[in-house]
């Protein structure tokens, strides 16, 4: 879950919890997928106790988490006396709140349903006149933006990233080429919401690029899905979300890169990704990293769950035992792990650092994309978690071929052998 | 079960008619208080961009909705369709609820239609995505 997600889920669980005392309800999350697990450790640092998960799958149906076992939904009638139907709640922080709403009420659940975590703004599940109104201003301030960015690029192609994703783009941006020849796009311009995306798109090419903060972005994808324009391409596998690409998952274990050549771009199968070109910006301080004798670890990813402290302990530990020189990668107010210093490359000097150390330890993360093609030893670390709510691990989606390891990093890790 | 009737608007003189013997659809107001009619009535809402469907799409699709005797709870909507249009603005306050899909492949985004194109879905597979949300 992004950082700004997981505080949104932080404030609203902690103002609930004022409100109402969670740990004097019959509480339960629905849904048994990684964002409810995050929920559960969070309630898990409050003491707060769930009696259950509940799920229509029937493949989770023996799964438990954290001590909390999975039901169906209509098991919660069972659960929860009527008389205490009061004081029960069941939290959502899956992107499905109006369906898994609906389906309680149906089944004749009257306790309280909330709803922890918005992550679409462009979902409103009301057809009101004051929905219908708000959503359409949205789209008229996205169509006067991309007027403007027609203006300053003229006859451009554009190109939306909609989220802070290095990874998504990454991998959309290795198969921009192939695409581009297919459709005889010869003038795009990208649009991104952040400068280290900016960063990964100029690693494939000398392009044109603007930064947009995430609303304005969010209105322009609004706009453009709202124009069907042919000019446009929305880069990414999950927005707009009715594209539904994930469903395939349900039946077929398909890597992310594939879903980016095959679901976003519609190329074949055998296509074939760029690698990015060298970059000729040089990290300050490249000199002062011992050659092929230094690891470069990288704890922190964005949407996903961190790993237990001992796993980097344990690693910093081995690798100093053997004479290296171990920096934790940093951004912003992230702290480097115990005894190793921290460095901040930017993204176009990672890989080049990467290279200099000889050794790169990081959870999976959108940074292991960006430094795929790096020339040395590189081991990607996976929480045991599964892709969205599917059956497959995320070891399976995200698998990097250029790695020398992918590791789920459920168990002790015996370093040395690596 | 209250007997519903399957409309599948083609666009065209068919779809014309059942608009002119049904309701007056053209001002937008109306187009859209027709797909709210839908979705309160509980029907499920498939756009499809005829542009870029295989011909055997419609016919397979329609078949497995006979099959699976789900027929009556769908309204496809076709891009030449007089309120595809205002059922797309409406898929965008509707999004990723199970009561409206859209398919295309034609236009700026990623879609079901390419697993299908690129052989990684099978067309059976692709429909029965479409017609139970799996």
């Amino acid at each position: 879950m992004e950082k700004k997600l997981y505080s949104e889920m932080s404030a609203n669980v902690e103002k609930l919890n004022d409100e109402i005392q969670l740990n004097a309800n019959n509480l339960f999350v629905f849904g048994y997928c990684k964002a409810s697990m995050e929920l559960i450790d969070l309630l898990a640092e409050k003491n707060i106790e769930i009696k259950g998960i509940l799920d229509n799958s029937e493949d989770k149906q023996l799964r438990n988490y954290k001590g909390a076992k999975v039901y169906y939904p209509d098991d919660i009638l069972k659960l929860v006396p009527k008389s205490d139907e009061k004081n029960s709640v069941v939290l959502v922080v899956s992107r499905f709140y109006e369906t898994m709403a609906k389906q309680l009420r149906g089944l004749g659940y009257k306790g309280r349903i909330e709803k922890i975590v918005n992550y679409n703004t462009y979902s409103d599940y009301s057809l009101s006149d004051e929905t219908l109104n708000r959503m359409i201003g949205r789209e008229q301030s996205g169509e006067r933006l991309i007027k403007e960015l027609e203006s300053k690029y003229q006859n451009a192609f554009k190109v939306f990233f909609p989220f802070n994703a290095l990874g998504d783009v990454y991998i959309a941006m290795s198969y921009w080429y192939a695409f581009a020849k297919l459709k005889g796009i010869v003038n795009p311009v990208f649009c991104v919401p952040s400068k280290a995306l900016k960063e990964v798109v100029l690693l494939f090419g000398n392009f044109q690029v603007e930064v947009y903060n995430q609303e304005n972005l969010d209105s322009m994808v609004q706009a453009a899905i709202c124009m069907r324009d042919d000019r446009f391409f929305i880069a990414h596998h999950d927005r707009p979300y009715v594209v539904y690409l994930h469903k395939a998952l349900y039946f077929k274990m398909i890597p992310l890169d594939m879903i980016y050549r095959c679901g976003v771009y519609g190329l074949s199968v055998d296509a074939k990704p760029m690698i990015p070109r060298i970059n000729n910006k040089v990290y300050k301080e490249i000199e002062k990293i011992p050659k092929g004798k230094a690891v470069i670890f990288s704890p922190y990813a964005k949407s996903i769950t961190t790993l237990s402290e001992n796993v980097w302990n344990d690693a910093v530990n081995y690798y100093k035992s053997i004479g290296y020189k171990c920096y934790t990668n940093v951004v912003g107010d992230e702290q480097p792990l115990k005894n190793t210093e921290a460095i901040s490359p930017s993204i176009s000097e990672i890989r080049a650092v990467v290279e200099q150390a000889g050794l790169f330890v990081g959870i999976r993360s959108g940074l292991c994309d960006v430094i795929r093609e790096a020339k040395a030893k590189k081991i990607a670390l996976y929480p045991d978690y599964n892709y969205c709510d599917t059956k497959w691990k995320a070891i399976d989606i995200y698998y990097i071929d250029q790695f020398d390891y992918n590791i789920l990093a459920n168990e002790n890790i015996k370093w040395e052998i690596l | 079960m209250m007997e519903r009737k399957l409309a599948i608007f083609g666009g065209g003189n068919e779809a014309a008619k059942y608009y002119t013997d049904n309701m007056v659809v053209n001002i937008r107001r109306e187009k859209l208080d027709t797909l709210r009619k839908f979705i309160s009535d509980g029907k499920r809402i498939l756009l499809i961009d005829s542009n870029v469907f295989f011909p055997s799409f419609k016919e397979r699709l329609s078949e497995h909705l006979e099959s699976q005797h789900a027929k009556d709870d769908f309204i496809i909507i076709e891009s030449d369709s007089p309120i595809y249009d205002t059922a797309v603005r409406l898929y965008n306050c509707y999004e990723y609820d199970n009561n409206i899909r859209l398919l295309t492949n034609s236009s700026g985004y990623a879609s079901l239609v390419n697993y299908y194109l690129t052989g990684i879905i099978t067309e059976k597979q692709l429909i029965e995505m479409i017609v139970h949300g799996l």
